[in-house]
């Protein structure tokens, strides 16, 4: 469905992604582990259209999307869950996930809404309320019903669990493996190899903008780097 | 303070507030002061002499052609002048600005149907009709402003609070690249800003010259400064809070004058010395939020 091939990117004079490829299959959940820095919010940022390439390919479903608008590529079907939730503060719950349709204009839109307060119970108590008087696992899950409203068929997550409690990221989680079993492709982000791992099928490791390890979730789960780096085992 | 005084300060501060909101709505998404603006203001007055005197329409349609042309030209002037340079440095955008406020004022000076000399405002009879209320002579003019002001205010906050282009200029605000990655065209959205802010400047030139109808290629300069000021007094960034910033600004400058009329001229001694005691005691304004830093 996604495939990125041979991406290179700088910022300035800094050589941020040095060949990454990756490939995200129709219907698959993908995840892309590494530490701070190495890279993984780039790649998603890249294949968002906010960062332009030096050189490489990002195909989806057989159209080259390099050089394409942010917008012409949500409208694609790719939307993105920024990294720190990102939502607007001064917007209520309810205009928020409003803003995460507005390239929309099907009539589905109210059942989409239906859907995410059936995923996230939590905001349709509180969709009157100011975005920025959520708390962070709150927001967090607005960030994610918002890019739901978007209605995405792949969708990539940057870093969810970030700076929330176990309880929460165990939510949060449940929530993406319905969303996936909904029929969405994901792409997940994350510094928690162990969410991650317990909901992908197959990884790619990042390490200062290379990929250094790939492969399907029970080989990463049993290789010694990951092991060591990312699952602190052994 | 007597009735009179009464409906100056809220005549002008109308008018402040009509020209504050599109310096403050500007600056909410691109972080610019776009000098340009108090320009757009003056050349609403220009199309409406253009209009009554060159193509001999009725002040009516010359006063709704007026709008239409000077929204049209915010939209150009951010089209041409600021969208090639969204993502270069600050300065580069506040020099442009500059240079798109001389360019504004030079094209009425070599246009030979204005120039640099002064031209005399077309006002409607209506306008200047006098009528006494509770003992007070009134200009008719004192009232239609803030009339039309609240009319022109209110549905800018349906516009903001009801509409979806309002949501995502609300939006556009806080974290531009959040609201691209919602797949709205962010270019549109900064249109819409430029043509709603210089349409109700266009209000207010045209306003503005119905009360003090001298009109001249600088005419928007200080009221530019003076609504800038009030933008800021408010919180810049905040519509609200420029609305409430041109009302303070406006009282307080009839205020000043009708208690010491012999010190009138220093009027702008007083908005700026508001400006800057804002500055130093609550810098961002009446309605501002404390700047957080973004980690």
């Amino acid at each position: 469905m996604l495939e990125v091939k041979d991406l290179h990117v700088y910022y300035g004079g800094i050589h941020a992604l040095q060949g990454i490829s990756i490939s995200v299959p129709e219907g698959s959940v993908v995840t892309l582990l590494g530490a701070n820095g190495a890279g993984k919010t780039t790649t998603l940022r890249t294949i968002m259209g906010l960062v332009r390439p030096r050189v490489g390919e990002i195909t989806y479903r057989g159209k080259p999307i390099v050089g394409l608008r942010t917008s012409r590529i949500v409208r694609m079907g790719i939307v993105m869950c920024p990294e720190g939730r990102r939502i607007f503060p001064d917007l209520t719950v309810w205009e928020n996930l409003l803003m995460g349709c507005y390239a929309r204009t099907d009539p589905e839109i109210e059942r989409d809404l239906e859907w995410v307060f059936s995923l996230f119970p939590r905001l349709k108590e509180r969709r009157r309320q100011a975005g920025g008087t959520l708390s962070g696992g709150e927001q967090q899950m607005l960030a994610v019903a918002r890019a739901l409203m978007a209605k995405p068929t792949l969708l990539l997550l940057d870093e969810p669990s970030l700076g929330l409690a176990p309880v929460l990221i165990t939510e949060l989680y449940n929530a993406f493996r319905q969303i996936h079993q909904e029929g969405r492709t994901i792409l997940l982000v994350e510094q928690n190899a162990r969410a991650a791992l317990s909901i992908a099928e197959y990884g790619y490791v990042l390490e200062t903008g290379r990929i250094v390890a790939e492969g399907p979730k029970d080989e990463l789960v049993s290789s010694d780097l990951v092991r060591k780096a990312y699952l602190g085992i052994g | 303070m007597d009735i009179q005084q009464f409906f100056n300060g809220l005549t002008l501060g109308s008018l402040y507030a009509l020209i504050a909101i599109g310096y403050t709505m500007v600056y909410g998404i691109l972080r610019l002061i776009n000098f340009a603006h108090g320009d757009i203001f003056m050349f609403a007055g220009y199309w409406v002499f253009f209009g009554y005197f060159l193509f001999k329409l009725p002040w009516w349609a010359a006063a709704v052609l007026s709008v239409i042309f000077t929204a049209a030209m915010g939209w150009a002037i951010e089209r041409v002048a600021y969208r090639p340079l969204r993502n270069a440095p600050r300065i580069s955008l506040l020099i442009t600005a500059i240079g798109m406020s001389l360019l504004l004022e030079h094209i009425i000076i070599v246009l030979p149907w204005a120039g640099g000399i002064q031209k005399q405002f077309p006002r409607p009879d209506f306008m200047i009709r006098i009528f006494e209320l509770g003992g007070a002579r009134i200009q008719a003019v004192t009232i239609w402003v803030p009339v039309i002001a609240a009319v022109c205010l209110l549905g800018l906050l349906y516009l903001l609070y009801r509409t979806k282009v309002g949501r995502g200029m609300r939006a556009i605000a806080t974290d531009m690249e959040a609201t691209e990655l919602m797949g709205a065209d962010i270019n549109r959205i900064i249109s819409y800003t430029f043509i709603v802010g210089s349409a109700l400047a266009a209000v207010g030139g045209i306003l503005w010259g119905c009360r003090y109808p001298a009109l001249r290629f600088d005419i928007g300069i200080i009221p530019g400064w003076r609504a800038f000021t009030a933008a800021v007094v408010g919180g810049i960034g905040n519509v609200i809070g420029a609305m409430i910033g041109g009302f303070v600004l406006g009282m307080a400058e009839i205020i000043f004058v009708a208690t010491l009329p012999a010190y009138s001229g220093y009027r702008d001694a007083v908005i700026f010395a508001i400006l800057i005691l804002f500055l130093l005691v609550k810098p961002t304004g009446i309605m501002g939020k404390p700047l957080k830093e973004k980690v």
